[in-house]
């Protein structure tokens, strides 16, 4: 009699336990990185009657399971590295367009034209002071805004430092998570039982890993999680190796390290973007990162600073002086000190508009000048060449590409992660309609279990209370 | 394939974002009327802005150039105008002295002064300024050409011109070094329009004038009054020519202006067919953007709504 008994208690525990995963389901559909768990259910193992067959004993839910396509997860993890990699990009050359403030009023062609104009305003009356004062003052906007746009740079290229210290910092800090996660998983696992909670938490620091360094991961038969860059383990199990950075003395460069002082082979994330922009200046094949728009407004600095000054040198200011620089710079950084030099800061008469001493209206050095902006071999080494106003031209479109690069990069990046995702929330996000429908099927067969021992009930009932006399 | 709802709701996020984002950079284009920003949003474009940019600012520099030229020039030629005046009241009083209107002393003293005046203006005229510049001074606007007793005040050179950027290499010579007009030499020789001239020394014109004086006030030698004439006619010419090439200059920076004109026209043009919207193009297409955000707005309303939760009691 309590065979029957047994067999709708089992129905009835199994439709509660499903009744109870379709609640967590609900419960969690927007926890981030939850994936939907299922009941798996069997029938327990039947009772043999000899001579008749077997007997069905009931059922039982004998695991729970996480549904889950671990592929998607390495694509995802794969693929969400670059973008990391080419959202930083993004971000800090967009900044670095801002700078070069093209187009608008505060570029450098227009702070370069008010200079050019003023010049070439002051050669029709080189005598008269009131057209040698625009010369002075546009051009200390001119070399001021170069002087701004470096320094600006240079704090871009510190703020990208930061930001590396910050992310690995967070490197570390999930590492020693995961970790920790991989002792209470493995150990809550010797039951042979999935911790899918536990492992959902673990997916998601390592999915939030992925944004910011290549990681590849890979899980022992035995339960073992590894977590590695480039071949090199940063979580091995229990064990976590950290990266540090590392300043290299005298010098502005820096290293991402091993513990052990060997180097971090970085593929791709955020922080490989934020390398290759803080020490990429473009040569030997290297990104054209912060160091690059350094290294050419230097350039500019220095060599428009050196060409000006040497025609500026063989004129005559009004007072008949010669031999005069018009700008001056420190030559370890040119773009960030270059300015007037004193002559001209104290009297503009020093202004070498003349060709010989004495002339109040020999404009002859100042045409001079004035052609130097259309001179093809103003900038005849180096990178680029050409004009001052090519100079800058092919800065602008070196940037302009880049950034457009960064940012389709970034893009195609993101829809490829969403395509990702959206297969992720597919196989394993919870529908609500599914879980509604499954709700129902479970309080159904939790009922006709009820109702199932009810029947018993009433057996029973019958057989000891209504049956003869007997033993009354 | 299995559709759960953070699917669709992930998905009409991230399509309300696009349409937004779509949205967005058409107002901003329609706002600024500028097709992009920052270099990247189209980097040849933005380049090629930099340039027509560059040419106007220049362009309109050279247009200054040539009206200040222009102004110059003006004031060289009232100046040369002027001088053809005098000459042409001395040459009208020296042809009545040579007629014999005018032979008695007091006539004859009338006319000194008055030749003596014209001289004085002379000066005056050889010493004109423009904005405080001398004109015919060459690269000396800062000195007067002629001293008060009628001498070179400076040295001047008479390549000492200086020429005013109209275009790319391309210049204009603005002065005229007064020796052009003044001249050099003695009074009996031909003179020298072409040669430096140095301080103190008299210049021609001012010679034949002060030569003129003389003779009216020491008595009348008449043929040295009719050698006058034929000398007061070439100073004339002198002048005529030099206003001629004036003029001729004047009327190449007109041409020139209204080149440069033309060329700021096209440039500008240029300019705005490369980085200006076409603002009915624009507002279609944001109507059009609106519309589709709007919907997807809509849809999504609608879509996100309704589950089996709604309809289980």
């Amino acid at each position: 009699m309590h065979f029957g008994f047994n067999t709708a208690v089992k129905g009835l525990l199994a439709s509660q336990r499903s009744l109870y995963i379709t609640n967590h389901n609900i419960s969690n559909v927007n926890t981030r990185g939850y994936t939907r768990q299922e009941g798996a259910q069997r029938a327990t193992t039947p009772y043999a009657l000899p001579g008749i067959g077997f007997l069905g004993t009931g059922t039982e839910i004998y695991d729970v399971s996480r549904i889950r396509d671990s592929y998607l997860d390495f694509k995802y993890w794969n693929e969400n590295a670059p973008m990391g990699e080419w959202e930083a990009k993004m971000n800090h050359l967009s900044e670095i367009e801002k700078l070069f403030g093209e187009p608008s009023d505060t570029s450098f062609r227009k702070y370069l034209d008010d200079f050019f104009k003023a010049l070439t305003n002051m050669s029709t009356n080189p005598s008269d002071s009131s057209y040698r004062e625009p010369v002075r003052e546009n051009a200390l906007a001119f070399t001021k805004h170069i002087n701004e746009v470096a320094v600006r740079l240079n704090e871009l290229r510190r703020e990208t430092k930061v930001s590396m210290e910050n992310n690995i910092e967070r490197i570390n800090s999930i590492a020693n998570q995961i970790a920790s996660l991989n002792r209470q998983i493995y150990s809550y696992e010797i039951s042979g039982y999935k911790a899918n909670d536990l492992r959902d938490r673990r997916d998601l620091l390592v999915e939030e890993l992925s944004k910011v360094v290549n990681v590849s991961v890979h899980e022992s038969d035995d339960g073992k999680f590894r977590v590695s860059i480039s071949g090199v383990s940063l979580v091995d199990h229990i064990n976590v190796s950290e990266v540090k950075l590392k300043t290299i003395p005298n010098s502005d460069e820096i290293r991402i390290e091993w513990g052990n002082g060997s180097l971090v082979n970085l593929k791709s994330g955020e922080l490989k973007g934020l390398l290759d922009l803080y020490s990429g200046d473009g040569e030997n094949n290297t990104y054209r990162g912060i160091p690059y728009y350094q290294n050419r407004l230097n350039e500019f600095a220095e060599g428009f600073a050196n060409k000006f000054n040497k025609k500026h040198n063989e004129g005559y200011g009004l007072n008949g002086n010669t031999n005069i620089d018009f700008f001056k710079f420190d030559a370890e950084k040119p773009a960030a000190t270059i300015t007037l030099s004193d002559e001209i800061l104290e009297d503009l008469k020093n202004i070498a508009a003349g060709k010989a001493p004495g002339d109040a209206e020999d404009n002859r050095n100042l045409l001079e000048l004035i052609g130097l902006r259309e001179d093809r071999k103003f900038f005849s080494e180096g990178t680029s060449q050409g004009t001052p106003d090519d100079f800058i031209k092919s800065i602008v479109s070196n940037l302009a590409v880049d950034s457009m690069q960064s940012e389709r990069m970034y893009n195609s990046q993101n829809m490829m992660l969403k395509n990702i995702q959206t297969k992720r929330d597919s196989v394993s996000g919870v529908s609500y309609d599914e879980e509604m429908a499954n709700m129902v099927k479970f309080q159904h067969a939790y009922m006709a279990s009820a109702r199932m021992i009810n029947t018993l009930d009433i057996i029973m009932d019958v057989t000891i209370n209504r049956l003869g006399l007997v033993g009354r | 394939m299995r559709i759960t709802n953070n699917m669709l709701i992930n998905n009409m996020v991230y399509n309300l974002n696009q349409n937004l984002k779509t949205l967005e950079k058409l107002q901003y284009q329609k706002a600024t009327g500028k097709k992009f920003r920052v270099p990247s949003d189209d980097p040849i474009g933005v380049s090629k802005s930099l340039k027509f940019n560059t040419d106007i600012a220049k362009l309109e520099q050279y247009k200054r150039n040539a009206e200040d030229a222009t102004s110059w020039m003006v004031d060289t030629e009232l100046a040369l105008g002027e001088i053809g005046e005098i000459l042409k009241r001395a040459y009208e009083l020296t042809i009545d002295v040579a007629n014999g209107t005018k032979k008695a002393p007091e006539d004859l003293q009338k006319v000194k002064e008055e030749i003596d005046q014209l001289r004085e203006h002379l000066i005056q005229i050889g010493n004109t300024t423009y904005s405080d510049r001398h004109i015919f001074s060459g690269f000396k606007t800062d000195k007067p050409l002629l001293k008060e007793d009628g001498t070179y005040n400076i040295d001047l050179n008479m390549d000492e011109i200086f020429e005013y950027n109209v275009g790319i290499s391309e210049t204009v010579k603005v002065n005229t070094p007064g020796g052009k007009v003044f001249g050099r030499g003695d009074v009996n020789s031909t003179p020298d329009y072409n040669s430096n001239i140095s301080e103190n020394e008299k210049p021609y014109l001012i010679a034949v004038f002060d030569a003129l004086s003389e003779e009216l006030d020491s008595g009348q030698n008449l043929d040295v009054i009719q050698e006058t004439i034929g000398k007061l006619q070439n100073c004339h010419e002198q002048v005529l020519a030099v206003r001629a090439e004036v003029g001729a200059k004047m009327n190449r920076l007109e041409i020139t202006e209204k080149r440069i004109d033309a060329q700021i026209g096209n440039v500008n043009e240029l300019l705005s067919f490369n980085e200006d919207v076409d603002i009915a193009e624009i507002s279609i297409q944001i109507a059009m953007a609106e519309n589709v955000y709007i919907s997807s707005l809509m849809v999504g309303a609608k879509i996100i709504q309704p589950t089996l939760v709604q309809f289980l009691t």
